[in-house]
């Protein structure tokens, strides 16, 4: 196995509540799809792995690319270019798996690459604008923006949340 | 350690416990006096401590929990009520049990009035005679003649009881003995055994019961103390008993009495130390203090309590160290063994040593369907006591080992299966006559492992699933269409539906608490599956499936397109290559393969997930797969790739539910490859088929087979 694996402090699992009052420096993990960077809070990954073999799952939807071996513990993968109806990412060795833990749930998500550790002031996290094509994402929580870019931060736990790989593979329900 | 003494650790670790809920639940009930389940769990945690005290015969414990459990049955009956001052009581009397149960687990004996002050507050609040003749309160004393000598003024009853076990009441783990010393406890007692049934011995099956008894005894006891001896063995004997007063007894030297009653020779089931204390004073009295012969050393087998995630952690670890080294073997088996055969030497000593790390882990969460078994007799004897039916029950493959996991929480499930057997299957002794059936419904629990998964049978002989109405309840409910074909297959498996109790639709006796929908959804959340089969007039099975989730498994791995599949050995009958004209199709029925005679259905792997074979056009490998119900389907793949033992690693937990798929593992190489479940296959494709050809049936019905 060549796959190459950097652990990241374990901050624990599940996330802390949201300080909005407070003016709190959070850190995020940003990475890239295509040409936009999005970014995860810091303490929901678990690591980042490259070099991964992907067992795909039979009848799963499209955007659940299949299972690897975490150590031991099955995780799914979640093609987020697909799962955010951008076509299929066509995995590379450059492509990276970004394993996120929520509520004692482990899943991978297949990025093309991860950049930075980004800290961020609360106040510098700047609201989803409502716009007149996609009604309200329920897959992003806010937009921060750094110098010339932009980078959605992506709100992990509604985007597994709405994605129940349970209910999809259902074949006859 | 002989089979007593874990019972009897068993029962420590219970009290244990029962113990820790008792004081919340006192402390609850104080909170809201009006709610009579906190009582009744008070009540039973000392009822089962009495019990249990009584079957090892710790006769203080068994005399203290008497009188505090009369206490709670006096709350339960709305006697006495609730005060804070009682609570009190209680939970001082719950102490006292607690060190009650210490000194017996310990093998010591506490002081000897140590329990006095709390049994005479508790019967103070019950307004009972702390006196009152209740079996063993006068164990604790040093002399029981003295003590019944000291009571001899008292009136004094005969009672003439003949006890005629059953065949099956030592089978029941009941014991005559606990009777004949109970019965002494009482007073002075007469016990004459009949020998009359005994066969000769070559006939002698070991765990019948072949003799019976006459006592004649004489006690200030009441009649329903006597009764309470029996209480357990009631359906499991022939009793009478004849109260004759006046008896002559009065004052009469107990002792003595005592010493003149026959031996109960040849009590099937007594151990050598049992016999030498029913005739030997000295040896009696050591019988009083519990367990001296088995010292405070072996007293206590030292488990301790963790937590399935740890074990879930060291297993998937064990899992990892068997996957590396498997990369390692490979890596140096390149040559590098040839030219130090050393290496070799201790390389095979590591592989050993992790196969027996890996058993060892397993074996931790493992535990025989046992634990869940043995505790069935008492269900059927409440249900039988509750419905006035007579119920036999038989129980085989007891030794079958499941995850502990499934154990636990197979044991509602169970009970709710074996009460909808009693409630709805097993019909009353009179029906049952006149439908010329044995008076005695049966029902048999079996457990067996079926390749990669447990099945665990329950089956009666009543009156079986009454189709119409079960149909009739389902349209009347919506869940199907009025016109639904069905066979009787899928009609007897509607009462799994959720919504559809058995209760309202078949029988008028209202099922407690939750239908069989709720045994099916739980089946369900481990993985398992059930399937109910129903002879009109015969009776109903009803089959649960579980899988292994943290076994090993032996299987094949088979490639379809890319990837590499396990087939678990167990289910694979035989593997065939034949060409593509061997292989028919039937228009609407999918195609069949003649393998010797028998037409099987071919299922191609690729087809029912969806993906691209790579098989030669020529030829089919044809892998022969036995499916739940005993079925064979053929399984086409694109090559087998080997075969090996495999570790089984849930999906569920990050993944889900996938259908067709049992579980996951890892392979020699890190790649995770997935376990196939023959049975969801087989229905997957079926269900394929029966969409292709636009299938009438109604969507609940399906819902429940996948």
């Amino acid at each position: 196995m060549n796959s190459q694996a950097f652990a990241f402090e374990d901050y624990g699992a599940g996330r802390t509540k949201a300080a909005t009052d407070i003016d709190e420096t959070r850190q995020y993990v940003t990475f890239m799809l295509g040409e936009q960077h999005y970014c995860v809070d810091i303490k929901l990954v678990r690591e980042i792995r490259a070099g991964n073999v992907i067992t795909p799952l039979p009848s799963a939807p499209d955007f659940v690319r299949g299972v690897i071996n975490l150590r031991g513990t099955i995780v799914p993968i979640i093609d987020l270019r697909a799962r955010f109806g951008q076509g299929r990412t066509e995995a590379t060795q450059n492509h990276v798996v970004v394993i996120v833990a929520i509520g004692g749930r482990l899943n991978g998500l297949l990025v093309d690459g991860v950049s930075d550790i980004l800290a961020v002031r609360a106040s510098e996290v700047a609201p989803v604008p409502e716009t007149d094509g996609d009604s309200q994402d329920p897959f992003f929580d806010g937009l921060i923006t750094q110098g010339d870019s932009m980078m959605i931060l992506i709100a992990i736990e509604r985007l597994l949340q709405n994605a129940p790989i349970r209910e999809a593979r259902q074949p006859l329900a | 350690m002989d089979q007593f003494e874990q019972f009897k650790h068993t029962f420590f670790q219970e009290c244990d416990d029962l113990l820790s809920a008792f004081e919340a639940q006192l402390s609850a009930l104080l909170e809201d006096p009006s709610e009579p389940e906190l009582l009744n769990a008070a009540f039973r945690t000392i009822h089962s401590i009495k019990g249990g005290a009584g079957a090892f015969g710790f006769a203080r414990l068994i005399a203290f929990t008497h009188t505090f459990e009369t206490v709670l049955d006096h709350l339960r009956a709305g006697r006495i009520s609730v005060s804070k001052n009682l609570i009190d009581v209680c939970l001082r009397a719950g102490d006292t049990v607690a060190d009650l149960v210490h000194a017996a687990r310990m093998g010591t004996e506490l002081e000897l009035h140590y329990e006095q002050q709390a049994a005479e507050q508790l019967a103070i609040i019950a307004g009972i005679d702390v006196a009152a003749p209740v079996p063993g309160l006068r164990a604790g004393s040093k002399q029981r003649s003295g003590d019944a000598d000291g009571r001899a003024d008292s009136i004094r009853h005969q009672y003439n009881i003949t006890f005629r076990p059953h065949r099956e009441l030592l089978r029941r783990a009941n014991e005559p003995l606990l009777v004949v010393r109970n019965l002494r406890e009482l007073g002075s007692l007469t016990v004459t055994a009949d020998l009359s049934n005994l066969p000769a011995f070559a006939d002698l099956v070991p765990t019948d019961a072949y003799l019976s008894w006459t006592f004649e005894l004489q006690t200030s006891a009441g009649i329903a103390a006597v009764k309470e001896i029996f209480e357990f063995l009631e359906g499991s004997c022939d009793l009478s008993i004849a109260v004759v007063d006046g008896g002559s007894g009065t004052g009469a030297p107990i002792a003595e009495l005592v010493n003149e009653a026959p031996d109960p020779i040849g009590l099937p089931s007594a151990t050598p130390m049992d016999l030498t204390v029913t005739s030997n004073d000295t040896a009696r009295a050591t019988d009083q203090q519990p367990a001296p012969l088995h010292a405070a050393p072996i007293a206590r087998i030292s488990t301790i309590r963790v937590d399935l995630d740890r074990v879930d952690r060291l297993v998937n670890l064990v899992g990892e160290i068997a996957i590396a080294q498997a990369m390692v073997v490979q890596q140096i088996d390149q040559g590098l063994t040839q030219s130090n055969p050393r290496l070799f030497q201790d390389l095979q000593q590591l592989l050993q040593h992790t196969r027996n790390l890996q058993d060892s882990v397993m074996a931790i969460r493992a535990q025989p369907v046992r634990s869940i078994f043995a505790r069935m007799p008492r269900v059927i004897r409440d249900l039988a006591l509750q419905t006035g039916k007579k119920i036999a029950l038989e129980t085989s493959g007891e030794s079958t080992e499941i995850d502990k996991t499934i154990i636990e929480e197979l044991m509602d499930p169970l009970v709710h299966v074996i009460r909808n057997s009693v409630d709805h299957g097993i019909e009353t002794a009179e029906e049952r006559l006149a439908k010329g059936k044995p008076v005695h419904g049966t029902i048999r629990m079996s457990a067996a492992q079926f390749g990669s998964r447990i099945v665990i049978e329950v089956s009666d002989d009543g009156r079986g699933i009454d189709r119409d109405k079960v149909r009739q309840a389902a349209v009347r409910k919506g869940l199907i269409a009025g016109a639904a074909p069905l066979t009787n297959e899928e009609a007897d498996n509607l009462i799994l539906l959720p919504g559809l109790s058995t209760a309202d639709s078949v029988s008028d006796i209202s099922g407690r608490g939750v239908g069989m929908d709720v045994v099916n959804s739980n089946l369900k959340k481990l993985g398992g599956r059930v399937i109910v089969r129903s002879e009109p007039g015969r009776g109903t099975t009803t089959t649960l499936t579980l899988p292994l989730t943290l076994a090993v498994l032996d299987g094949m791995i088979v490639r379809s397109g890319l990837d590499n599949y396990v087939l678990p050995l167990g289910c694979i009958v035989e593997c065939l290559a034949v060409s593509r004209q061997q292989v028919k199709t039937i228009p609407g029925r999918g195609e069949v393969l003649n393998v010797r005679g028998t037409h099987v259905r071919i299922v191609h792997l690729a087809r029912v997930f969806k993906i691209a074979s790579a098989a030669p056009a020529s030829q089919l490998l044809v892998i022969l797969v036995e499916v739940e119900g005993g079925t064979n389907i053929g399984l086409v793949v694109d090559e087998i790739v080997g075969q090996q033992q495999v570790v089984i690693k849930s999906v569920r937990e990050n993944v889900g539910q996938i259908a067709g798929i049992a579980g996951a593992t890892i392979l020699g190489d890190g790649a995770v490859a997935l376990i196939l479940d023959s049975t969801a296959i087989s229905e997957l494709a079926a269900a394929r088929e029966d969409r292709l050809n636009a299938s009438t049936l109604d969507i609940n019905l399906r819902k429940l087979v996948a």
